[in-house]
C-alpha cells in the first residue's frame, strides 16, 4: 500500500506521455489489480479478464502521446479499458443484451438478508452486471468495482456527469430486477429449511 | 486493495462496492510489465509533453483564422491607402483628344512641346505671378505689339455707328465660335471685362475703343462668323514691332511679314481639379488667367447646399504663358483629370504668309507698269489688279484669323469639390467592402470545418 501510494503522488500527465517507465510500472502496480476485477466483471472469466488487463496497460503504453491531461491518468486508464473490453465483445461477436423498453422498474429496496445474500453469493452479482446492456454494464462495473466516481467515468467517456449518474441509476434497477427473484427464492428455500 | 471513500450510497450500492473482489493472478502484475516492456521495444521514440500531441493532431483552425482576420484586415485598410497612394503617383498620361480646328484639317495631330512638358512629373508650383518674358521675341514682341496696338487704335477715328442704331451697338458674346466648338453664352453677372461691341464697319476695329486695358481683345466676329479687319490697321494680338528692349528681338508687323520661324501651334488643355474649397481656387484661377494677360470666354460657380460645389471656366490664355498658366492651376488642387491637343499650323502660316507677299509684290509689278501703259493695258491691269487683290484680301484674312488663334490658346477648367480625406477614407473602404465580405465568406467555411475538425478530434 506505501508502494502504492508513492507511486500514485509521482504519477503526472507529463510522465505518462512520455512514458517514463518508472511511472508507468507504478501505474501498473496501482490499478493492476483493479482493471482485472473491472475487466472480471465485464467478461466474467477470469483467465479472459487478465489478458484483457495486460492488453490494456500494452495499449495504454503505445498510445500515451494521446492522453492530453484533461483527466487523471486512471480515469485515461479506464477508458481505454472499456476501449479495449468493446474490441472484445466484438471480436467474440457477442451481441450486446438489447435494453429493456419497459421503463417502470421499481427502485432496488432490498432488504438486510437480501443484502447479506449479496455479499455471499458475489458470484450470482457479477452473472447479472455481466448480462446487462453495455452501456449499463460498463459505468456500474467502473463505479462499484473499480471504484472510479461518476465524474471521472464522464471524462473518461466525455459524456456528462448527468448522463453517467442517470446510467448508473437505470443500472440499479436492472440489476435490482434480475437479483431480486433469485434472492427472494433463496430466501425462500432458506426459511424452509430452516 | 485501497478504496477510496464512499460517498452517500444506497444500502445496494454499498453492497456492492463492498463485494469481495477476487484477486488477480499472481503474475498479472509482471505480466503486465512485459507487456510494457515490449511495446517500448516495438514503438517509436517517446516524445516530450505537450508537443506529442500539436505534433499528433495539429490545429489548423488557427491558422485559417489568422489568415482569414489578416485578409479581412489588409483589405479593409490597405487598399483604400494604396489606391490614395496610387492616384497621387507622377507621371500620369492624359489623352488627347481631336483639336479644335477652325479652318484647318480636323483630326488630332501630334503634339510636341505640350505633350512632353505634361507627362513628365510637375511638382506643385506654389501660387505666384505670372513669369516675366522669358520666352524669348516671341511673348516680347504679343505684349508689345498689344500694348501699341491699343495705344494706336485708341487714337483712331471713331467708327460710324451701325445703321439704326446708336453707338452701343449689339454685346457679342462668343468669339471664334467656328473654331472652339461650343457656345460660350453670355458673360457672367459681375464681369470687369469691357464688352465687345459689334462692328458694321469693315474698315475699323471698334472693339478696341472698349477693350479692357489688362485684356488684349479677341478678334471681332459678326454675325456671320467672318473675320473682318482692316487692311491697314493690324488685327489684335498680331506682333507689330516691340520697343527696343535688350530683351526683346524686333518682329514684324504683319503676319504676312513675319519671318520669325516661331512654331504656330493651336492649343488646348481641359483639366479637372478637385478641391475642398472650390471658390477660393476659383478666384485664384481667374486671377492667375488674367494677369498673364488672358480672359475668361465663359465661367460659371454653382454652390449648393447639399450638392457639391463646382466652377466651370473657358479662358483663352496667350500661348507664351499657356504652359506656365496651366502649371500654376495644377498646383492649385489635386489634378482629377488634364486633357489637351496641339496642332501645329506653322506650315500652313507661312505658306499663308508667302503667298501673300507674292500677291504683294505682283501688284507691285502691275502698278510699275500701270503708269506706262496704253488705255487698253489699263483696263487689263485694273482688272488683273482687282483680282489680285481679292485674292489677297482674303489670304490676308485667313492668315489673321489663324494667327489669332495660335496666339491665344484655349483652357478649360473644371473645379470639382473633393479631396476631403475622411470622405476619400470612406468612399475606399466602401469600395474595399464587397472584397473583404467575399474574402470573409471564402475563408469562413475553412474555420467552421477546422473548428468541427478540432472538435471531433
Amino acid at each position: 500500500m506505501t508502494i502504492h501510494l508513492l507511486a500514485r503522488s509521482k504519477l503526472g500527465p507529463d510522465r505518462i506521455r512520455s512514458r517514463d517507465r518508472d511511472a508507468w510500472n507504478g501505474l501498473v502496480a496501482a490499478e493492476h489489480q483493479r482493471l482485472f476485477n473491472l475487466h472480471l466483471r465485464l467478461c466474467g472469466d477470469r483467465e479472459t479478464a487478465a489478458d484483457l488487463t495486460q492488453e490494456t496497460f500494452k495499449a495504454a503504453y503505445e498510445t500515451a502521446h494521446n492522453f492530453a491531461g484533461r483527466c487523471k491518468p486512471e480515469t485515461w486508464l479506464y477508458g481505454v479499458a472499456l476501449n479495449i473490453s468493446r474490441n472484445w465483445f466484438r471480436r467474440q461477436g457477442r451481441v450486446s443484451t438489447p435494453e429493456p423498453v419497459d421503463d417502470t422498474l421499481p427502485d432496488p429496496e432490498p432488504t438486510p438478508e437480501q443484502l447479506a445474500l449479496l455479499h455471499e453469493q458475489s458470484h450470482r452479482v457479477h452473472e447479472a452486471v455481466a448480462a446487462l446492456p453495455q452501456t449499463y454494464r460498463e459505468v456500474v462495473a467502473l463505479r462499484y468495482f473499480a471504484d472510479v466516481p461518476a465524474v471521472e467515468i464522464a471524462a473518461a467517456e466525455r459524456v456528462p456527469a448527468e448522463t453517467v449518474r442517470w446510467r448508473l441509476h437505470r443500472g440499479l434497477k436492472l440489476l435490482w430486477a434480475a437479483l431480486a427473484p433469485e434472492l427472494g427464492k433463496e430466501q425462500t428455500h432458506d426459511t424452509a429449511a430452516q | 486493495m485501497t478504496r477510496r471513500p464512499n460517498d452517500t450510497l444506497t444500502p445496494l450500492e454499498e453492497t456492492l462496492t463492498n463485494l469481495p473482489q477476487e484477486e488477480a493472478p499472481a503474475d498479472l502484475e509482471d505480466r503486465c510489465l512485459a507487456a510494457l516492456d515490449a511495446a517500448q521495444a516495438a514503438g517509436p521514440a517517446p516524445l516530450e509533453g505537450p508537443d506529442a500531441i500539436r505534433r499528433k493532431r495539429p490545429v489548423p483552425w488557427n491558422h485559417f483564422a489568422i489568415a482569414a482576420a489578416a485578409s479581412l484586415l489588409i483589405a479593409l485598410v490597405a487598399m483604400p491607402l494604396l489606391t490614395q497612394v496610387r492616384e497621387k503617383a507622377p507621371g500620369r498620361t492624359f489623352d488627347l483628344y481631336q483639336s479644335y480646328d477652325a479652318s484647318g484639317p480636323s483630326g488630332p495631330t501630334a503634339t510636341t512641346r505640350n505633350s512632353r512638358t505634361a507627362s513628365a512629373p510637375a511638382p506643385a508650383a506654389p501660387a505666384q505671378e505670372p513669369p516675366e518674358v522669358t520666352f524669348g521675341r516671341r511673348h516680347a514682341s504679343y505684349q508689345s505689339v498689344l500694348d501699341k496696338d491699343r495705344a494706336k487704335t485708341e487714337a483712331e477715328e471713331t467708327p460710324a455707328p451701325p445703321p439704326g442704331g446708336p453707338a452701343a451697338g449689339r454685346v457679342v458674346t462668343s468669339t471664334v465660335n467656328e473654331g472652339y466648338g461650343r457656345s460660350f453664352g453670355q458673360d457672367s453677372a459681375g464681369a470687369q471685362r469691357a464688352p465687345r461691341r459689334e462692328d458694321g464697319q469693315v474698315a475699323q476695329v471698334p472693339e478696341r475703343k472698349v477693350r479692357d486695358a489688362t485684356a488684349p481683345p479677341p478678334p471681332v466676329v459678326q454675325a456671320g462668323g467672318e473675320l473682318r479687319l482692316a487692311q491697314t490697321v493690324p488685327a489684335p494680338g498680331m506682333p507689330e514691332a516691340p520697343p527696343a528692349t535688350d530683351a526683346v528681338v524686333p518682329a514684324p508687323a504683319e503676319p504676312w511679314n513675319d519671318r520669325s520661324g516661331d512654331r504656330k501651334k493651336i492649343s488646348t488643355r481641359d483639366m479637372t481639379i478637385e478641391t475642398p474649397n472650390v471658390e477660393a481656387v476659383y478666384q485664384q484661377a481667374v486671377s492667375a488667367i488674367e494677369k498673364v494677360g488672358g480672359y475668361i470666354a465663359h465661367e460659371d460657380l454653382v454652390m449648393q447646399d447639399e450638392e457639391p460645389d463646382r466652377a466651370t471656366i473657358a479662358a483663352r490664355v496667350p500661348a507664351a504663358s499657356f504652359d506656365a498658366v496651366v502649371q500654376q492651376l495644377r498646383g492649385l488642387g489635386k489634378l482629377v483629370k488634364l486633357t489637351g491637343s496641339s496642332e501645329d499650323r506653322t506650315q500652313e502660316y507661312q505658306s499663308r504668309a508667302a503667298d501673300i507677299r507674292a500677291l504683294s509684290d505682283a501688284e507691285q509689278q502691275m502698278v510699275r507698269r500701270y503708269d506706262n501703259a496704253s488705255a487698253e493695258q489699263k483696263r487689263v491691269l485694273r482688272a488683273a489688279l482687282d483680282e489680285l487683290r481679292h485674292s489677297r484680301e482674303k489670304e490676308k484674312q485667313a492668315l489673321l484669323k489663324l494667327a489669332a488663334e495660335t496666339s491665344y490658346a484655349y483652357l478649360d477648367i473644371a473645379i470639382v469639390e473633393g479631396g476631403h480625406f475622411w470622405h476619400n477614407l470612406q468612399d475606399k473602404c466602401a469600395a474595399a467592402l464587397p472584397f473583404a465580405m467575399a474574402l470573409a465568406l471564402v475563408a469562413l467555411p475553412f474555420f467552421v470545418v477546422a473548428m468541427v475538425w478540432r472538435r471531433r478530434g
